[in-house]
């Protein structure tokens, strides 16, 4: 992390305030671009709602007043913030009940498997990263297996390992690694590149001189120190968690948000993808928000006022 | 152009798939659609070294048909979102603070949707088919780029070579052409070579999810999604398609790191 030449450094209060006035600013455009998506749809906004089912234009007035569509688009725009604030994300046609009834009853799945991924991406980074830093072959090696599984494709990777575990696809460990392999990958690469710089910092040389093991001061010490980029990779990573977790839910079959997203992109039903993306947006905002003020956490520079 | 040996290697099997892109029949055993009935399924090896699919369509043939649609999905997707992002980046960096705020908080919030998840509501709202696909892959790709050319351009106007031109003179239309582009596209492009990776990988995704070219196209994630049916008695459906995938992102990536390597460090 570069010092800011700054004379005076904004405060840690004052940081995170401004950190989630920002977020609440972006929140608040991605319910504006939810809100144009649902408004681009071609046709009338009630015959779409209907699905194509046959309708006179009489019930269509009534139905486009009932649902304010025949209000200044200014006021629905408000009214749609307003909703989505409250949590009421509109009405899919596909499943015949509110967005918010859809995906809430898909939720708990999808945070099961991006957890237990996030889990085992992290565990293994961390591990692979331990062990391979600075050492000139095994890193290698590493560097290989790494460049390959940040390349493949996660649906791919999931059906090969399908196949090799002779379809054991109950539980959840086959999709939670496949989750976690492509993104854990890319973590020990930023992790090892943060080890081996720290390794030869100043500090390092002297938790050797103090007679410290090797694995003391790579656990210890050194670990700390190659955090802090990968802390901001993780923002990083809960966006692929996210994005995967459609992928991963399709190739196995799986419940979850994601699955019922891209069900409802074949099936045209527009307010459940909407509302899954948004959905998947929120948490990726509060996830890189968190992340940026878990630097104030680990970086003990950025904290002084 | 120097490069290092693994991506003097990558791009020797770059040029190959490039090969299979522009001239299928060159190398293609079989053509891709003719579906052989005595021989569904079959495994690999004989007439069919990557064996055939449910229709004893020949997936090697339909491997190398495929390379054509994947990687123009993934090129055409990249080169679409590069000049999108360089005109916004163009008008956000020289229309003034007002008109930078505005796009860059734009852009802000679609980099507030992860990628993928970004062109599955484009595709939805385009709508499915190769060129929705491909698009939505773009619109996904864009503000990245449009953040960088802003960056760049603005890293670059303050130069001592453009206080120069300006003294003698130019325009700035001609400033603009013939200083302020040119040294400012450079990392953007070495960033692009590796958003062709992600932008394949994009494309396979949703064409394995259903939303990509329609069938009988040979297309790799179309394929992979095929295969999906008949793991348990034909894995070679849908595991040579995704190592096809598998092997140009790869060589997409080992070439863009190597290029990042020697020019933005």
């Amino acid at each position: 992390m570069k010092r800011r030449p700054a004379p005076r450094r904004p405060g840690a209060a004052r940081r995170v305030a401004r950190r989630v006035a920002g977020m609440a600013a972006v929140l608040a455009g991605a319910g504006t671009l939810a809100f144009a998506a649902l408004r681009l749809i071609p046709g009338d906004p009630a015959a779409t709602l209907l699905g194509g089912a046959p309708a006179t234009p009489e019930t269509l007035a009534r139905l486009n007043a009932e649902l304010g569509l025949d209000r200044p688009l200014a006021v629905q725009y408000l009214a749609f913030l307003g909703r989505a604030v409250t949590g009421d994300l509109g009405w899919s046609f596909q499943h015949g009940a509110p967005v918010t009834t859809v995906l809430g009853q898909e939720i708990g799945p999808t945070v099961r498997l991006t957890l237990t991924a996030c889990a085992l991406a992290v565990a293994g980074a961390v591990a692979v990263a331990l062990l391979t830093a600075g050492r000139r072959a095994s890193r290698a090696l590493a560097g290989a297996v790494e460049l390959v599984a940040s390349s493949t494709p996660t649906f791919w990777l999931g059906i090969v390992l399908l196949t090799l575990f002779s379809f054991h696809a109950e539980g959840i460990w086959l999709p939670a690694l496949t989750l976690a392999i492509p993104v854990g990958a890319v973590l020990a690469q930023v992790l090892r590149e943060g080890l081996e710089d720290a390794l030869t910092q100043p500090f390092a040389l002297t938790a050797r001189a103090r007679g410290l093991g090797e694995w003391r001061v790579r656990w210890a010490h050194a670990l700390r120190h190659a955090l802090v980029p990968a802390l901001t990779i993780l923002g990083w990573t809960a966006g692929h968690l996210l994005a995967g977790a459609v992928v991963v839910e399709s190739v196995f079959a799986r419940p979850g948000v994601g699955r019922v997203a891209v069900e409802a992109v074949l099936a045209k039903d527009l307010p459940v993808v909407v509302g899954a993306v948004l959905l998947a947006s929120v948490v990726y905002v509060v996830v890189n928000t968190l992340v940026d003020l878990g630097h104030l956490l680990v970086d003990a520079r950025l904290r002084e006022a | 152009m120097r490069l290092s040996r693994g991506a003097l290697a990558a791009a020797a099997v770059g040029l190959v798939l490039l090969a299979f892109a522009l001239a299928p029949s060159l190398f293609s055993p079989h053509p891709p659609y003719r579906a052989d009935p005595d021989a569904l399924l079959a495994p690999p090896g004989g007439g069919h070294p990557f064996g055939t699919d449910q229709l004893g369509r020949d997936v090697l043939a339909r491997v190398i048909h495929g390379a054509g649609t994947s990687l123009a999905m993934g090129f055409g997707a990249t080169a679409l979102a590069l000049a999108a992002g360089l005109v916004l980046g163009l008008a956000a960096a020289l229309g003034g603070a007002p008109v930078r705020e505005a796009l860059m908080r734009a852009m802000d919030v679609l980099l507030s949707c992860p990628g993928l998840l970004l062109a599955l509501v484009a595709v939805a709202l385009i709508g499915p088919g190769t060129t929705g696909a491909t698009l939505a892959v773009a619109v996904a790709a864009t503000p990245e780029y449009a953040r960088l050319v802003c960056a760049q351009v603005r890293t670059v106007r303050t130069s001592g070579y453009v206080e120069a031109g300006t003294a003698l003179g130019q325009s700035r239309p001609a400033l603009v052409l013939r200083h302020v582009l040119p040294n400012a596209l450079g990392p953007v492009l070495v960033l692009a070579t590796l958003g062709v990776g992600t932008a394949i990988l994009y494309g396979a995704a949703l064409s394995f999810l259903g939303l990509g070219p329609n069938p009988p196209a040979a297309e790799w994630g179309a394929q992979l999604s095929d295969g999906r049916d008949f793991l348990e008695s034909a894995w070679w459906v849908a595991f040579f398609p995704g190592l096809a995938i598998t092997l140009t992102v790869v060589v997409v990536n080992v070439v863009g790191r190597d290029l990042r390597r020697r020019y933005l460090r």
